[in-house]
């Protein structure tokens, strides 16, 4: 199995541990942009150990530093933009639909913008993924 | 502003910011990448909270919790920002995790007694196909 699937799967399996939790702290009346920020802030703090561990060199260039800004801040838009939607919609699953059909347009942008490999087989599969996320969030 | 246009709004930012990890996954240290974005995901979220004066009382059980959803959350994106950088094209990996929430439907399903249709057992089967065919070579 290609290292890229392994750690997918690795990342995958803690999502799927992690949701219920979150869930769990809404449930008993702490607002997500709280659990957001201790969430985020563990996750920030929980990897200065292991960088210092593994010897890593934390210097970022103003450059790359100006890129992280802006990820951080897309991602802030689209947590507040997501949830917001998911709390307004019809359907929970609408919202989630929508924000993850991503994978689609990525899969496009990486082939088209940046000559990435992008077998008709594999587009295929990201489709049936997408559909199937379509019909169990109906 | 409706919820189609807000869930428009976050899936052209989800896709902006998986982008630039990419790109900057490709050159840099993902690793050291992962932690700057959360150390400033954290101040700007703390800063639009601190705006909206919203408390962060809470039990000390539920604030463990949260904790060890933030460890589980480092390694999570650890892994999940270097397959980014790595997967022969970045749609692979966004797929895959997407498909957790599949999953966590199915669980919902059998330990929280939340329905669970014939057309959306169906969409599972689907993806889980959609999978199978993503993770083969």
């Amino acid at each position: 199995m290609e290292r890229w699937i392994k750690l997918t799967i690795i990342a995958t399996v803690l999502n799927i541990i992690v949701m219920p939790l979150v869930k769990y702290a809404y449930d008993l009346g702490v607002p997500s942009s709280i659990s957001a920020v201790i969430n985020f802030s563990f996750t920030a703090l929980f990897i200065v150990p292991y960088l210092i561990y593994k010897k890593e060199n934390l210097k970022v260039n103003k450059k790359d530093l100006s890129i992280i800004v802006g990820i951080a801040l897309s991602m802030v838009i689209l947590n507040l933009s997501s949830w917001e939607s998911s709390v307004i919609s019809p359907n929970v699953g609408y919202s989630l639909v929508i924000v993850n059909s991503a994978m689609v347009i990525m899969a496009i942008y990486s082939k088209v913008i940046e000559k990435e490999a992008l077998p008709s087989k594999k587009f295929l599969a990201i489709l049936i993924i997408l559909i199937g996320m379509v019909m169990v969030m109906l | 502003m409706n919820w189609i246009s807000l869930a428009a709004i976050g899936l052209i930012f989800n896709t902006i910011a998986i982008i630039l990890i990419r790109r900057l996954g490709k050159r840099t240290n993902t690793n050291v990448m992962t932690m700057y974005i959360f150390v400033f995901l954290s101040f700007f979220l703390l800063a639009i909270n601190l705006f909206q004066g919203k408390s962060y009382n809470m039990p000390l059980n539920l604030f463990v919790i949260l904790s060890i959803v933030g460890l589980a959350g480092g390694i999570k994106f650890l892994y999940l920002y270097e397959a980014l950088s790595t997967a022969p094209n970045a749609g692979y990996p966004v797929a895959m995790v997407s498909f957790g929430i599949i999953i966590t439907t199915i669980i919902s399903a059998i330990f929280l007694n939340q329905s669970l249709e014939l057309v959306n057992f169906i969409g599972v089967l689907v993806s889980v196909a959609g999978m199978i065919l993503l993770s083969i070579k």
